[in-house]
């Protein structure tokens, strides 16, 4: 102390000039560095084009029989052949993409909303509450998720898109809770936690401005994995007949429900290896992303 | 004489849980029936090893921790007694800076909305009015203005801790408690940063409860100083009272080990055998006792209350009653 000097205005030394870059920013840059990831995010924008203009790309209805043309195989008409009773596999292909994602997005949206909530209001507020939603989560995590799944599907009857994201909305957030509460209950030993309480902050603008914030890397990462997974669900519930209808919607799930024909599994191939093929695809390249979203956000990983 | 803060018999004690079912089996005396008040305008500090609860102190005060007994009068308010609303406005004319500027400063806001948040929490001034505040008390800590749109992660230590004493300005508050605010700092930036808390307590006329162990960073802003061992208040004096005539045997070793900056001055260092003891079973009578070199039957068996010496000089010994 005995050299102190009398300015003490700014004598630090000065950083070079760069463009200020958030850690959100930071973190994209990562990404755009991971080639795997890099490749599924375009490879998944190229299916969700494809699914959303299918309109545009296809003349066939996906619903309508054609009985002059059942069990067509490929051709020039009929790109993928039809199926049994005549409808256009390519078209029904490009339907089905949009119910595989929309079931995937909706349902991960829902499962992260549900598990994140109540998994930052258990690891916050801690004692009693969290106890509660504790056990609630332990409790539905020691039920098999397809039973409980096949059982509420059969128990609605008539299974449509939202009651399928309904189920597996309300089965799957358990895990997304444990993950976020313990992220939280970490995040909350934080020294600027006690400094924004010091300050006058509310619990809930400490939930929302500083503990949110930080744990959104570790949600997103989560979500992005889930909608891999719920894809996979559903492709799985449809594949044991217990999905969409095929009457009312195609989904890659159900078109793949054909191939538990032993006729249909060695003689027509192009009923069911484009779905399967693109359910591959698409969960594979979605956890391309996700592993790049975790690296990205990961601050000490040093791998680049 | 009236004072800014008075703390009485303030107690925090953490209970120690163990088995499946919680049972407490004993506890933590953090902080034990420590005393003590602050002037307006004057710098307290606070010394101890590491575990001795000054921090603990820091932050009961400031109810961060929630004190299990004692008072904390602020202004002739008891602070333990308001309701969370009541404290939430208290806290105003309280503030804190913390150790660490790494962790203490939230990693996803730019530094005008960490200096900004205390205002837009309590709600003062329109949102330009707020910015220029920001600029202000951006060049008041010696910030470059042009930082305004960066984030804590791109500033160096020194640096992070003026945006810490920033945010803790914003609420122009009476009391500033300052917890090891330079113990993660470079020698050299601490000079800075103590020197800019200097310059801040003439301008705004801030009282400053100044939590340390660098013993010689004390002396140079503290007006009177309190030592703490094992979760006690062991004495209290005024700079000079105490770094001239210390009357603890325990600040006198204390003392003995800050090194002195002239290698032809000779000095007797005290050293204390053994280790501090666990406060969760701290020895009876005088905490110190097994310690200290000149300890007698009654230290093991009375605790010692702090006796006045004349001048603002208090100490808690035996040898002295």
């Amino acid at each position: 102390m005995q050299t102190a000097p009398t300015t003490s205005i700014s004598s630090e030394k000065e950083k070079p000039e760069k463009k200020q870059q958030s850690p959100w920013q930071l973190a994209l840059s990562r990404f755009m560095k991971n080639k795997l990831a890099v490749v599924g995010i375009i490879i998944l924008l190229l299916i969700v084009i494809f699914s959303i203009a299918a309109p545009m790309l296809s003349d066939f209805d996906p619903n309508k029989p054609d009985a002059y043309n059942t069990d067509a195989e490929p051709d020039d008409v009929h790109l993928l052949g039809t199926d049994e009773i005549g409808r256009d596999v390519l078209t029904r292909l490009l339907y089905g993409g949009r119910i595989s994602l929309l079931v995937g997005l909706t349902s991960s949206l829902m499962i992260v909303v549900i598990g994140g909530l109540l998994g930052a209001i258990a690891g916050y507020y801690g004692k009693w509450i969290d106890m509660i939603i504790m056990r609630i989560v332990d409790i539905l995590l020691v039920l098999p998720t397809l039973l409980l799944m096949l059982f509420v599907v059969t128990i609605m009857q008539k299974t449509t898109i939202w009651s399928l994201i309904l189920v597996f909305g309300l089965t799957a957030w358990p895990v997304t809770a444990r993950l976020v509460r313990g992220e939280v209950l970490s995040i909350r030993e934080r020294e600027f936690i006690l400094s924004a309480k010091s300050i006058g902050c509310s619990d809930f603008q400490i939930i929302f401005k500083h503990v949110i914030p930080n744990v959104l890397p570790t949600i997103i990462v989560n979500a992005t994995l889930l909608m891999a997974t719920m894809i996979l669900a559903e492709a799985g519930l449809a594949y044991l007949g217990f999905g969409v209808a095929p009457e009312i919607t195609p989904t890659w799930g159900n078109m793949l429900h054909s191939a538990s024909n032993v006729t249909v599994l060695t003689d027509q191939p192009w009923l069911w290896i484009p779905p399967g093929l693109l359910v591959v695809l698409t969960v594979l390249s979605i956890n391309f992303i996700g592993d790049g979203l975790r690296d990205a956000f990961d601050t000490k990983s040093t791998r680049r | 004489m009236s004072y800014l803060l008075e703390v009485k018999g303030l107690c925090k004690h953490f209970p120690i849980k163990k088995g499946v079912l919680r049972k407490t089996v004993g506890l933590v005396k953090a902080v034990d029936q420590v005393s003590f008040y602050v002037k307006p305008g004057e710098t307290f500090g606070l010394v101890g090893e590491s575990g001795c609860g000054k921090s603990t102190t820091g932050r009961a005060i400031l109810r961060l921790i929630e004190p299990t007994s004692g008072q904390i009068y602020f202004e002739g308010e008891d602070i333990v007694k308001l309701s969370r609303t009541h404290l939430r406005k208290a806290r105003r004319d309280m503030q804190m800076v913390f150790q660490d500027p790494y962790a203490s400063l939230n990693p996803r806001m730019t530094v005008t909305e960490l200096i900004e948040e205390p205002l837009q929490v309590h709600g003062l001034y329109s949102t330009k009015e707020r910015r220029e505040k920001v600029f202000e008390l951006m060049e008041i800590v010696g910030l470059n203005r042009s930082y305004h749109d960066r984030y804590p992660h791109e500033f160096s230590g020194g640096q992070r801790q003026r945006i810490g004493i920033a945010r803790a300005l914003a609420l122009q508050p009476k009391l500033i408690i300052a917890d090891e605010p330079v113990s993660a700092l470079d020698v050299s930036i601490q000079s800075q940063v103590v020197n800019l808390m200097e310059d801040l307590q003439e301008e705004f006329n801030l009282s400053y409860i100044f939590i340390a162990h660098d013993l010689s960073v004390v002396r140079h802003i503290s007006d009177r100083v309190g030592v703490m061992y094992l979760g006690r208040m062991v004495e209290i004096g005024t700079k000079q009272e105490l770094y001239q005539e210390p009357a603890h045997p325990y600040t006198e070793a204390l003392l003995s080990a800050v090194p002195i900056p002239n290698p032809k001055a000779k000095r007797e260092r005290i050293v204390l055998k053994g280790d501090v003891p666990s406060p969760a079973n701290p020895p009876t009578g005088c905490a110190f006792h097994p310690r200290c070199p000149k300890a007698f039957e009654r230290c093991m068996q009375e605790r010692p209350e702090l006796i006045h010496l004349g001048g603002e000089h208090y100490v808690a010994c035996h040898l002295y009653g």
